[in-house]
């Protein structure tokens, strides 16, 4: 394998001593090399368009196997209703813990299970390839930033009753029209949210020092490291617990989210920088990768579902859109969606507490006006569950749903060349494929 | 494993340790906007994503990235050299050049 260039701050020649203040000296001497597969796989980041059709592909079969779908905010908001309920709050009554069965506590649902195994497969993905420090946020203004935009995105995506997963990444396989108008409105509200955190009050002033500092270049080691044995340790014995408490399907689950997790980490899957970047940069590999995603899921989920599987279908409603819109504003305030903060959390980007703190408040306050403040009758259940395979039939189903994709990826696509349009390259410069 | 390959002065560093998306990759396009052609640009940062999309983003915008992005644990150093101009600002962007 060959070893890329690597460097460090040099501590001659002399004239390099007023480098940047808290840099670490040379790379510790403990580094492996990469001569194990296993090892070779946490040594750098995975390509998204493998990663997010791995990742589709195993949401179709999550589906095949649980009848449900790879999502989590639904699970978030049950979180919320058992604080309220250790607050001595009856919930019972409210109309949406009764549409997301609050029952029990997250150790008794499967779907506490599963986001169980996603923080547990990013963590043990964060240390495996030495990404995890506890980072503080550089300003203490972004952790407003993050309980607003994590407040925004809870409150929304419950509206449309999913997130980027179930309204998104794994609700469009299902042919459900509520998440083609969640998407649309997502790309709205990030449009709209990129050009806010482009403000001064957004950006702040970066450290910024003029002094030359002298680097040399050195052979470049492994980055991967032992430490990701301590997650898989952790995972293996609450799998064997629950196994042997009877409870197969929740150490199935919370394996199958572990695998999600890793690939969230290792793809560095971001929904949020598909939609903004979109808008800010013109960069536009996560989107693609995206949208290749759930073309592959699309395909085995309508096997699925003809072979008679039941497809988890939405009202195609003004909350749908609407929430969307707050989803897309939420997440670009914020700085990652909901499974984008997860694996960030266990990187150990403390910002992100307060993006989950927001995004459990805001799920919960959705609960509770539901019905207190009649949003299920004004924006959601008023309106059509509508299944493109009822209304279509399969293939026309799958015409919609494949024309719908491919509109987004040639919007993608124009996008770019706009942006580019922008910018003056020298001849010499190679336009590198992103790695 | 060759141990010393080059010496490279860069002629301004930036700190975005502790930034999170988009920031890291808006503070650098706008670092080198504000430098001379040929200047080079040190970056240090500590969010995994900008490990990926400050090179792309950097080599898209007509700069050259200087050997490879040096991982030193969780902290990333990238040496750009700008070689790139943006033209005008994009109609989306505010006005990146402050």
């Amino acid at each position: 394998m060959t070893a890329p260039a690597r460097a460090s701050v040099a501590r001659e020649p002399k004239a390099a001593s007023a480098s940047l203040p808290a840099l670490a000296a040379d790379p510790s001497p403990q580094e492996h090399p990469v001569t194990h597969p296993i090892h070779a796989l946490f040594a750098r980041h995975w390509r998204p368009t493998p990663t997010l059709v791995a990742a589709g592909l195993l949401a179709a079969l999550y589906y095949g196997f649980t009848g449900g779908l790879w999502a989590v905010t639904g699970e978030f908001t049950r979180w919320g209703g058992n604080l309220l309920q250790l607050c001595g709050v009856d919930v019972g009554s409210w109309a949406y813990f009764k549409a997301v069965a609050l029952k029990g506590h997250p150790w008794d649902r499967p779907d506490g299970w599963m986001i169980a195994g996603m923080f547990l497969g990013a963590m043990t993905s964060a240390l495996a390839s030495r990404e995890f420090k506890f980072r503080a946020p550089a300003r203490h203004r972004r952790w407003v930033q993050g309980l607003i935009g994590g407040l925004l995105a809870g409150f929304g995506s419950r509206l449309a009753m999913g997130c980027n997963l179930a309204s998104f990444f794994t609700g469009l396989p299902q042919f459900s029209l509520h998440s083609w108008l969640f998407i649309v409105g997502t790309a709205f509200g990030a449009w709209i949210a990129s050009r806010l955190v482009m403000t001064a009050w957004f950006r702040g002033a970066p450290k910024l020092s003029e002094t030359p500092v002298y680097v040399v270049a050195q052979a470049a080691t492994s980055r991967a490291s032992f430490a990701g044995l301590f997650g898989v340790a952790v995972l293996l014995a609450l799998a064997m617990l629950n196994l042997y408490l009877g409870h197969a399907k929740f150490a199935g689950v919370m394996v199958a989210g572990a695998a999600f997790g890793v690939l969230l980490q290792r793809g560095q899957i971001c929904f949020t920088s598909a939609l903004r970047d979109l808008w800010l940069t013109g960069r536009t590999t996560m989107a693609k990768a995206i949208i290749l995603g759930m073309a592959a899921q699309t395909v085995i989920t309508a096997i699925l579902i003809a072979r008679g599987m039941t497809p988890i279908i939405h009202w195609a409603s003004p909350g749908a859109l609407f929430g969307g819109v707050m989803f897309g504003l939420g997440i670009v305030i914020a700085g990652g969606c909901e499974t984008g903060w997860m694996y960030r959390l266990m990187e150990g980007q403390t910002h992100f507490v307060a993006v989950a703190l927001g995004n459990v408040i805001g799920a919960t306050v959705l609960a509770y006006g539901w019905d207190h403040w009649g949003l299920a009758q004004t924006l959601a259940v008023a309106w059509p569950e509508i299944d493109l395979v009822k209304t279509l039939g399969m293939t026309g189903a799958l015409a919609a749903t494949f024309a719908f994709l491919a509109a987004c990826y040639a919007f993608v696509v124009f996008r770019e060349a706009r942006y580019l349009q922008t910018v003056r390259r020298p001849a010499v410069t190679p336009l590198t494929s992103e790695a | 494993m060759t141990m010393i390959e080059e010496t490279v002065r860069a002629d301004a560093s930036i700190d975005l340790r502790g930034e999170v998306c988009p920031h890291p990759v808006m503070l650098t396009l706008e670092q080198l906007d504000r430098m001379q052609t040929g200047q080079v640009l040190l970056v240090v940062a500590d969010c995994p994503p900008a490990l990926r999309s400050i090179p792309f983003e950097v080599v898209r915008h007509g700069h050259r990235v200087i050997g490879e992005p040096i991982c030193d644990g969780p902290d990333i150093r990238i040496l750009i050299e700008k070689t790139g101009e943006r033209v005008a600002d994009f109609p989306c962007c505010c006005n990146a050049k402050g």
